[in-house]
């Protein structure tokens, strides 16, 4: 992917455009923008937050390895796996 | 902030003695907005049914005033009623009907709240707010006090108000009796559908109707009368079983603290089951069956039936199944939903019998509903002009005729602590019902506190 097409592939506070946050699936993967990967554990379908656990916490937050957060639209990044593959 | 609604003088507008009440408290804007805060945001509202909020995250955005509420139920089988409004800036936070969910998010700025109100995301959260924003403060804004009865939900936003089988007072019998099966067992609803519609008239109309007016059935309902609705087939609007029944009992109607209820109902002893289904073998079993397990579940109180009511200020029950709340749109407006529900265990056949009958008698193409928007709405506006305000409604019908007891009251230990006219045998409509809601009403509007009903005598 060039800069330019990733540069509008994010929205203005950073979230993922390619990603329709309303299509996560339990289970599916994908980066956070602030750091690590997380997995979806509950999706409310809202398309503004999904409950994720953090399979990999961010390097600066160690303590969130495996545990439950809201995320935040603009905190979704790169699809690492989906659960139905 | 609520409104500072100071000290208004109400008793100029029901003339207690004379059973006169003003026009202006039906089309007067000033006294709408106090009605606002002195009666919609104190008293006990009906929300919905527990039938629909059966599984944890099932929802229904009802209303409670003139303001939308969620009703739902959480992860702990907790039933609940909130504002439907984010703590943030105040849009909806659920913009549909009814539905399942694990979250309720603001489209506007993303706050999002759990089932249990709790404010659990707020978008930025550690960028925008620092982590300062204390979450625990700034949850959905949550009733002061909810009830649960008989599969109904009332719920209030003033803590101080009375509980509700208190506020209710001497009509509880009556709703327990309009609320329980068919065949006198506690009651398990199944909610049929929902009507909304809106109508030109101050919500009081409806109100009052249901609530005690005996009077207007023949010239209001006559037509439909002689088109013939009923279920049973046949003319009139209600099925021969049913006016026998209404015509062999002794009847009641019944005023406290604002309800009223038109028809508590003591069968005599002897009275048949009455065969009117002939066309429909498994309708007419049914019935059979349930004249009889109600006799089994209820003993001699199976006599006990209870007509039309309404709980103060806009919480109708009649219709034979139904719940109707007439939520005030203005003071010049009403925001009609009209449930219907039947008894759970009952055969598809008759609720498909029910389902069709109440398509032709309510909501806003039923027939007789329409009869009575059409004088509601007439009326309403021929009373806001500068002359038509000047005179006063007469409601004097039955004043001076009201009773305390009555053998057939005591027979089954019934109490009036409020007022009773009775209503039959013969055929005695009276107005003491509309008297009684209006002049609580009024003094509800006057008092500041609940304790002040109580210390002035108006909380009997």
């Amino acid at each position: 992917m060039t800069e330019q097409n990733q540069a509008q592939s994010q929205s203005s506070f950073g979230g993922n455009l390619n990603l329709n946050v309303r299509d996560l699936e339990p289970g599916d993967r994908f980066r956070a923008t602030s750091g690590g990967v997380v997995e979806v554990v509950m999706n409310p379908k809202d398309g503004l937050w999904v409950l994720v656990r953090y399979i990999e916490p961010p390097e600066d937050e160690p303590d969130k390895a495996d545990t439950e957060d809201m995320l935040y639209v603009d905190g979704v990044g790169e699809l690492v796996s989906r659960a139905s593959t | 902030m609520a409104l500072d609604t100071g000290h208004v003088s109400m008793q100029q507008y029901v003339d207690k003695e004379r059973g006169l009440i003003s026009r202006q408290i039906f089309v007067n804007p000033d006294l709408y907005d106090i009605e606002l805060e002195r009666v919609f945001a104190r008293c006990w509202l009906f929300v919905g049914f527990v039938d629909q909020v059966r599984k944890p995250g099932d929802y229904f955005v009802s209303r409670m005033g003139e303001e939308s509420v969620i009703l739902t139920r959480d992860r702990q089988d907790q039933i609940h009623v909130f504002l439907n409004s984010c703590r943030h800036r105040g849009m909806k936070v659920c913009r549909y009907d009814e539905g399942n969910t694990p979250v309720f998010t603001c489209p506007y700025h993303g706050w999002s709240f759990g089932l249990g109100g709790d404010l659990v995301g707020v978008p930025h959260y550690k960028e925008a707010y620092y982590e300062e924003l204390d979450k625990s403060e700034w949850g959905l804004i949550e009733v002061a006090q909810l009830h649960i009865y008989k599969g109904t939900v009332w719920a209030t936003w003033d803590p101080d108000a009375p509980p509700f089988e208190e506020y209710v007072g001497d009509n509880l019998l009556g709703l327990g009796l309009f609320l329980d099966k068919e065949d006198g067992s506690e009651a398990d609803m199944e909610v049929l559908g929902l009507y909304k519609w809106v109508f030109p008239a101050n919500w009081k109309f409806g109100s009052e109707n249901f609530l005690g007016d005996g009077y207007h059935g023949t010239p209001t309902h006559r037509s439909v009368e002689l088109v013939g609705i009923n279920p049973a087939g046949g003319r009139s609007r209600m099925t021969a079983g049913s006016r026998k029944v209404m015509e062999a009992s002794v009847s009641f109607n019944i005023s406290h603290h604002g309800s009223g209820r038109l028809g508590l109902r003591v069968a005599p002893p002897d009275l048949p089951f009455i065969e009117e289904y002939q066309d429909n073998p498994v309708v007419q079993e049914y019935y059979r069956s349930v004249y009889e397990r109600r006799k089994q579940n209820m003993g001699e109180r199976w006599r006990l039936s209870s007509g039309n009511g309404n709980i103060f200020p806009n919480a109708t029950q009649g219709t034979r199944q139904s719940i109707c709340v007439w939520h005030p749109n203005g003071v010049d407006s009403t925001e009609c939903w009209r449930w219907y529900y039947v008894d759970r265990d009952a055969p598809d056949e008759v609720k498909d019998m029910l389902r069709h009958y109440y398509m032709r008698y309510g909501g806003p193409t039923g027939l007789t509903e329409e009869d009575d928007m059409e004088n509601w709405n007439y009326a309403h506006k021929a009373s806001k002009g500068t002359i038509a305000k000047r005179y006063p409604y007469h409601y004097a019908m039955g004043l001076g005729h009201e009773i305390q007891n009555h053998p057939a009251l005591d027979e089954f230990g019934i109490k009036v602590n409020g007022t009773a006219s009775l209503s039959r045998p013969g055929r005695k409509p009276t107005e003491q019902n509309q008297r009684g809601a209006y002049y609580f009403w009024a003094d509800l509007m006057e008092a500041d506190t609940w304790d002040d009903l109580r210390t002035q005598g108006r909380w009997p």
